[in-house]
């Protein structure tokens, strides 16, 4: 199964869910009006806790998810691009960094005087500043694009496990609902759900936002520690 | 005083039936969990691989926990009153966050990095659907 098939099955889900959520409602309402006149105590407790407690966190996490759905990012996207990174510019630029150190050429030997010198001082520069593009932005950029795919991804799971839990709840108390004895489980059972759900997309979306930072952080530290390239530029070789 | 006795036990019986429905339904979501996790590890590089693996073997100890929960339920569907399933849904409950934890300290361990601790933590989605099923087991409602 493909990442965008996985997508695509969420999206079903999503709207299984909200057809289960209508038909417990129905369910719900139905015993209640059933037993309002044998057990009104038990119906008016059940009415109470669902309008009071279940509504609002139930209409917190629609809310959430109609905001959110269309951005849940590709974080197979993300590590292809740490890939590309470490494979088409850390890889063939390390390589070439030897090139750069005095005594490949005849010349660094043979060459003697000033300009001799000076070519000596800026080739050391020329071996740093290569090294630098692989070691010092080719990994930094890779490492913060493979945590960031890494935090969509425990996002994901944080919204699939609170969707998965919240339907079995739904399932759970609309079994419950078709009874008298079973009605005053509902509200909790649903609350539980609903509550599970919120603590799922909180601590993905909490994760999501805490690996996202701080791969925000090595990149601004990258672009602060440029000793190796004099005014942000690459060494001058004149 | 009986009757009041035999309608806790039917009530109890039906919670722990509808229970053991959700126990299964939680064992299927935390496969499921596991093996995206799994799945995602397969191409994901290094560091990301360490914990989605981590995140992968999570999953199979939450449904784990979810069939011992099943089996509590079962029963407690044959005798409502018996202590004993409320103690293993208790001990699930703490088994499945002490695996969450060991699975925090492997990862900081091995990673050796702040972002992948806080990684390692939000793994704790993985065991949410045990963790439920379990703490709705220890609650009850059961017979006095």
């Amino acid at each position: 199964m493909t990442p965008e098939e996985i997508l695509e099955k969420l999206h079903e889900k999503w709207d299984q869910l909200m057809a289960k959520a209508q038909h417990l409602l129905e369910v719900f309402n139905h015993t209640l009006d059933k037993i309002s006149w044998l057990a009104g105590w038990i119906a008016e407790k059940a009415a109470d806790f669902w309008n009071d407690h279940v509504v609002p966190k139930w209409q917190e996490a629609v809310d959430w998810m109609s905001e959110h759905w269309n951005v849940f990012g590709a974080p197979w996207l993300c590590f292809g691009a740490a890939g590309d990174w470490r494979t088409l510019v850390g890889q063939p630029v390390s390589e070439r960094a030897g090139l750069a150190t005095k005594g490949q050429l005849e010349v660094d030997t043979t060459w003697k005087g000033s300009a001799a010198q000076r070519y000596d001082d800026r080739l050391s520069q020329q071996e740093s500043a290569i090294k630098g593009v692989s070691e010092q932005f080719a990994e930094t950029i890779a490492a913060a694009l493979t945590k960031v795919g890494a935090g969509i991804i425990v996002w994901w799971l944080g919204i699939i496990a609170g969707v998965g839990v919240l339907l079995i709840c739904l399932a759970v108390a609309t079994g419950e609902a078709v009874s008298i004895l079973g009605l005053p489980a509902v509200p909790p059972t649903v609350l539980a759900g609903w509550a599970t759900f919120i603590a799922g997309v909180l601590i993905g979306t909490g994760t999501l936002t805490a690996l996202c930072l701080n791969a925000k952080g090595d990149l601004e530290g990258v672009r602060s520690k440029l000793s190796g390239y004099p005014e942000g530029a690459w060494p001058a070789f004149g | 005083m009986g009757t009041s006795r035999t309608m806790d036990e039917r009530t109890a019986r039906e919670a722990a039936r509808v229970r053991g429905r959700a126990g299964v339904g939680a064992a299927v979501l935390s496969v499921v969990l596991g093996l995206l996790a799994g799945v995602f590890a397969a191409t994901a590089p290094g560091d990301a691989r360490t914990l989605l693996i981590a995140g992968c073997v999570l999953g199979l100890v939450g449904a784990l926990g979810c069939v011992v929960v099943v089996v509590a339920n079962r029963a407690l569907l044959a005798e409502p009153a018996e202590p004993g399933p409320r103690v293993i849904a208790g001990t699930v409950l703490g088994g499945v966050l002490f695996a969450w934890l060991v699975s925090v300290v492997v990862v900081a361990f091995a990673l050796q990095s702040l972002a992948w601790l806080v990684g390692g933590l939000g793994l704790v989605v993985l065991v949410l659907p045990a963790v439920v099923v379990a703490a709705l087991t220890v609650r009850g409602p059961h017979p006095v």
